[in-house]
Formats: structure tokens, C-alpha cells, sequence
């Protein structure tokens, strides 16, 4: 372990420039995938306060007596996909279209009769807002004969989850895509540092070096190169979120798990890339 | 050799063949093989010298019983592994038995003659607190211990192959390969040099030096002579009886490792196989 360590530095010391190079080209890269993770996260978390619209509204007959509202409660507050059921008489929500429709409040003052119905507005669990489960409680909620009409606003629920997967599938791909640019960045170097010491490698296995002794050194030196790397990035997205977050719009930071996840991936590709790197020059040899 | 300088040296042989081509063919993208149905085989202790004109297949053998390379055809057994049955990961196994110096020295530039033993010890693993006391003691066996300590750079040729041989004996080897060692040497480095092949062959070492230097050969008329043209193995000095070795190309290890006295040299600087056809 000793000897790995010390070979290692004795490496970076050969090769500053190429190790900070390596290690910065490999930051730019998964800063990249930092932006996308910050933009991704953000995206989520505007679209879990969207989400929490997503709501199911029975409206009911204008005979619909209290118990047989009672029993529908009871009923729909019963089904798993459901948070709570809120009952709304016709008079709460004269006074809720006042509020959020005050261009028609004058219409409304005029009218002689509350032309609105009573409704019961049902809220979904977080993880059961999605258009499946929203049309599945709002088919339930139709089967009771005092219901007048059932909505939940079907279009923009659609369209919510369409630009949620989209995100999603962007992150994922280019996320991905960029992770394997790191990855070959970082075996390009180890090529160019196995190269550097092809002789020194060569006599180690004339004097009968295990394989694994030869490759240990290459492997600390990629899995360093990724962690700088990956720190280095963590540090450009930081700053990036710090500059739109003070100088353009109210956005919000990545968990710091992420930032970890993020540093151990650089770590992992640079000992994989590395790995197949030295396997392969050894392979070739 | 108890209380010698070569104290640090022990060698257990258990096969009677310390290396065997049988049959090998080795070729590569030209028209002829640089190896052609090649067979000889080499008992514990011998010293051999593997002769022939360049490119007549000498570095090639070499490589092949150091499994760098694997035949084309037949099978090269070496030290007891075998080119059919030892994979590419094993390798090292063999490489610790068997010693290889080359022409060029191949020491590692910018470090010093000790650093350059001790690498070839840490690498084979040996006890940490065991590697300096070994390296200095290996390269007392050589002669350098006075420059131990000087940078590979600033030895001369001769004092470079002195670490590369005690760095090829740094695992104690059962054989050891040498491919031209004194190609790059002045006469009175290469008489040093061949010296200590001498004296390892003497302890038991079994030794194969791949050379062109007919000079070289006639000044060990003891040891045996392989030659190689093209490809071919035209003679073993083994199967005509003139070196001094039985039919089957044994030899009593030391025994026949001594030089001729410069008096015994043949006068007419002819080559051994020369000599050899003409009885």
C-alpha cells in the first residue's frame, strides 16, 4: 500500500500539469452534469408545488342531502390514493370564486341566486398525483348517483407529467453522456501517464509483478484525478447557483448528498477508466 | 557456498529440465518463421550459449522461454511452466524463477543502483525491512557496493550491467536468460561481467546467454553452444561431444563453469562450430 501511495505522488509530482489538467477537464465535464442536476432539482421542485394542485373536485346535485354527502366523504376518504376530502357548500365557494375571480365579482353581486354548486374537493397523497391515479379517483367519485360532474383538470395534469418525464429523460442522457466524456478523459490521461512510465512497467513485469501490484498505482492515481475532478465541479455549480441565486432569480441548492454522489462518481469512473486502461496496456504488452 | 558472498543465494531444482523447447515454431507477419521446429532442452546447472548471426532467432528463443511471447507451434517448458498450460496472469510466477538481462540494461534512469535493486525486491514483495539489506547485500555480490548509491546515469556500461544482474538475481532465480549482456560492454567490462555469470553458474544457477561474440564463446570451450540460422538449430555442441557434457546435453553445474585459461584459447580465432566440423 505503501509503495501504491508512494508511486502515486511520485506520479503527480512527474506530472503536474497533466494531473491538473486531467483533473480539471474532468471537473468541467461533470460540472456539466452538476447544471443539469441543479436545473433538474429546481425543475422538481417547482413542479411538487404544481403537483399539490392536482385535485380531484365532485361537484354535487343541488339535492344531494347531508348524509348522502356524508357517506360519499366517508367513502372517498377511505380509498389509499386519497389524502383528505374537503367538503365545499355552495356558499364557500361563492365566497372562494369572489376571491380568486375578482374581475366577475360584480356578475356575481348581481345574481339572485347562488348559481354555483357544493362540492366535495379531493386532495391526492404526494405520490399519487399523476393523471392514472387522479382519472381512477374521479371515476370512483362519478359512481356516486349525487354527483353532478367530476374534474381534475385533465389537460394540464398531462401536460405537467409530460414536462416531468421530459426533464427527467434530458437529465438522464445528457447527464450520462457527459459522465462517460469524464470517464474518458480521465483513461486518456492514465493512457498518457502509462505511456510515460511504459518502461518502468515493462521491467516490473520482467521481474515478475503481479498484475495487481502494476495496477494499483494507476488505479489511486484516476480514483484522485476523479475525486478532484469531481470536486472541482461541485465547487463550479456551487458558484454557479450562487450567481443566479443573488444575481438573477430565487433558485434553490442540491442536497449536499448530491454533491457527495456526484465527487464518489468522478472517483468511481477514474478507477474504472483507469482500470481498463492499465488492463488494457497490459493486455497489449 | 556457505560463508561466500553468494551466501544469499539458494536454489532448490526440482525438474532435471530447466528449460525444454519442444518442436517450437514461432512466427510472425514474414514469409519465414523466425523459429522453425526448434528442440533442445536445458539441464539444471548448464551454462549454454545460444549463438547465430542477427535475426537468426537467439532474442526470439529468449523471449519465448521468458513467455513474453508464445510459440506458433510446440511448446516451451521453462522452469517448469508451460506455454500451452501457463495463462497470461500466471506469468509472473515464472518471471520470479527465471532472471532476464539485456543488452541495453534496462535500469530505470534517474535512480540510483540500490534504488533500482530494491525496486525489483518490492515489486517481487519482499518484507519491507528486508529490502534495503538485501539490495546492498546483492550489489556487494556484484561488486558495487561502493556505488550503491550513484545514479544509473552516471555508471558505466559495465557497472550498469553489474545492477542489472543483481537486480535479475533479486528473486533468486532458477535460470537465468541473457540476451547479448556484454553486446555494449569494452573487453574488460565484459571479462567482469562474464565473471559473474561464471560464478552464479557455479552455485547452481542454470544459464543461457544469447551472443554473437565467437571470442566470447572459445574463451568458455566448457560451457555448451547452441547455434541457431535462420530460424534452424544447426548445432548443439552437446550431441558432437566436444564440449564437455554428456550425450543428453548434461553437465555438472560448476563444474564445467570455469574459462579456459588464456593459454587453452584456440589461437586460430575460429568458431567452435567450425572447429567442430572439421573433425
Amino acid at each position: 500500500m505503501l509503495y501504491t501511495i508512494r508511486e502515486t505522488l511520485i506520479a503527480f509530482k512527474r506530472a503536474p500539469l497533466l494531473t491538473g489538467l486531467s483533473a480539471a477537464m474532468v471537473g468541467l465535464a461533470l460540472f456539466v452534469v452538476g447544471l443539469f442536476g441543479l436545473a433538474t432539482y429546481n425543475v422538481r421542485l417547482y413542479l411538487e408545488t404544481l403537483e399539490e394542485r392536482v385535485a380531484v373536485v365532485a361537484y354535487l346535485r343541488d339535492d344531494a342531502t347531508t348524509a348522502d354527502i356524508a357517506t360519499m366523504e366517508a367513502a372517498l376518504g377511505m380509498l389509499p390514493e386519497v389524502l383528505v376530502v374537503e367538503f365545499v357548500t355552495k356558499a364557500e365557494a361563492l365566497e372562494k370564486a369572489y376571491r380568486e375571480l375578482p374581475e366577475f365579482n360584480e356578475i356575481l353581486t348581481d345574481l339572485e341566486v347562488n348559481p354555483l354548486p357544493a362540492s366535495l374537493d379531493i386532495q391526492l397523497r404526494p405520490g399519487s398525483r399523476n393523471p392514472a391515479t387522479a382519472e381512477r379517483v374521479a371515476q370512483q367519485a362519478a359512481l356516486h348517483p349525487i354527483v353532478e360532474e367530476v374534474q381534475y383538470g385533465e389537460e394540464w395534469v398531462e401536460k405537467l407529467f409530460t414536462l416531468r418525464r421530459m426533464g427527467a429523460v434530458t437529465t438522464t442522457v445528457l447527464g450520462t453522456a457527459f459522465a462517460v466524456v469524464a470517464a474518458l478523459i480521465i483513461g486518456t490521461a492514465v493512457r498518457i501517464a502509462i505511456f510515460a512510465r511504459r518502461e518502468e512497467i515493462k521491467i516490473m513485469q520482467l521481474v515478475g509483478a503481479h498484475d495487481s501490484f502494476i495496477h494499483r498505482p494507476f488505479l489511486l492515481e484516476g480514483g484522485i484525478t476523479g475525486a478532484l475532478g469531481g470536486a472541482l465541479a461541485v465547487v463550479l455549480t456551487y458558484t454557479t447557483f450562487w450567481s443566479v441565486f443573488n444575481y438573477l432569480f430565487t433558485i434553490s441548492w442540491i442536497p449536499w448528498e448530491w454533491a457527495g454522489i456526484g465527487i464518489s462518481t468522478g472517483i468511481v469512473f477514474g478507477v474504472l477508466a483507469s482500470g481498463y486502461a492499465v488492463r488494457k496496456h497490459l493486455r497489449e504488452v | 557456498m556457505p560463508g561466500s558472498r553468494w551466501e544469499i543465494l539458494t536454489y532448490e531444482v526440482t525438474t532435471p529440465h530447466v528449460i525444454k523447447f519442444i518442436h517450437v515454431t514461432k512466427e510472425y507477419a514474414r514469409p519465414e518463421p523466425a523459429l522453425n521446429d526448434v528442440s533442445f532442452h536445458l539441464l539444471k546447472g548448464q551454462f549454454l550459449f545460444l549463438t547465430g548471426h542477427s535475426g537468426s532467432g537467439k532474442s526470439t528463443a529468449l523471449r519465448l522461454a521468458h513467455l513474453v511471447e508464445r510459440p506458433t507451434q510446440g511448446e516451451v517448458r521453462a522452469s517448469g511452466f508451460s506455454s500451452l498450460r501457463t495463462s497470461r496472469r500466471d506469468v509472473w510466477k515464472l518471471r520470479r524463477q527465471v532472471g532476464y538481462v539485456f543488452q541495453d540494461f534496462r535500469l530505470l534512469p534517474g535512480r540510483t543502483a540500490l534504488e533500482n535493486v530494491s525496486f525489483a525486491l518490492e515489486v517481487i514483495g519482499s518484507p519491507k525491512k528486508q529490502i534495503l539489506p538485501r539490495a546492498q547485500r546483492l550489489l556487494g555480490q556484484v561488486g558495487l557496493a561502493p556505488k550503491a548509491g550513484a545514479v544509473v546515469g552516471e555508471l558505466s556500461g559495465g557497472e550498469q550491467q553489474r545492477v542489472a544482474i543483481a537486480r535479475a538475481l533479486a528473486s533468486e532465480p532458477l535460470l537465468l536468460l541473457a540476451d547479448e549482456p556484454t553486446g555494449n560492454l569494452d573487453e574488460r567490462a565484459t571479462r567482469g561481467i562474464m565473471e559473474l555469470f561464471w560464478e552464479v553458474n557455479a552455485l547452481g544457477m542454470t544459464v543461457l546467454m544469447a551472443t554473437h561474440d565467437l571470442e566470447l564463446m572459445r574463451r568458455y570451450p566448457s560451457a555448451r553452444v547452441l547455434e541457431l540460422d535462420q530460424g534452424h538449430l544447426v548445432y548443439d555442441s552437446a550431441h558432437t561431444g566436444r564440449a564437455a557434457s554428456s550425450g543428453d546435453g548434461s553437465s555438472q553445474p560448476g563444474a564445467n563453469a570455469r574459462p579456459a585459461p588464456a593459454g587453452e584459447l584456440e589461437p586460430t580465432g575460429e568458431p567452435a562450430r567450425a572447429q567442430q566440423h572439421e573433425t
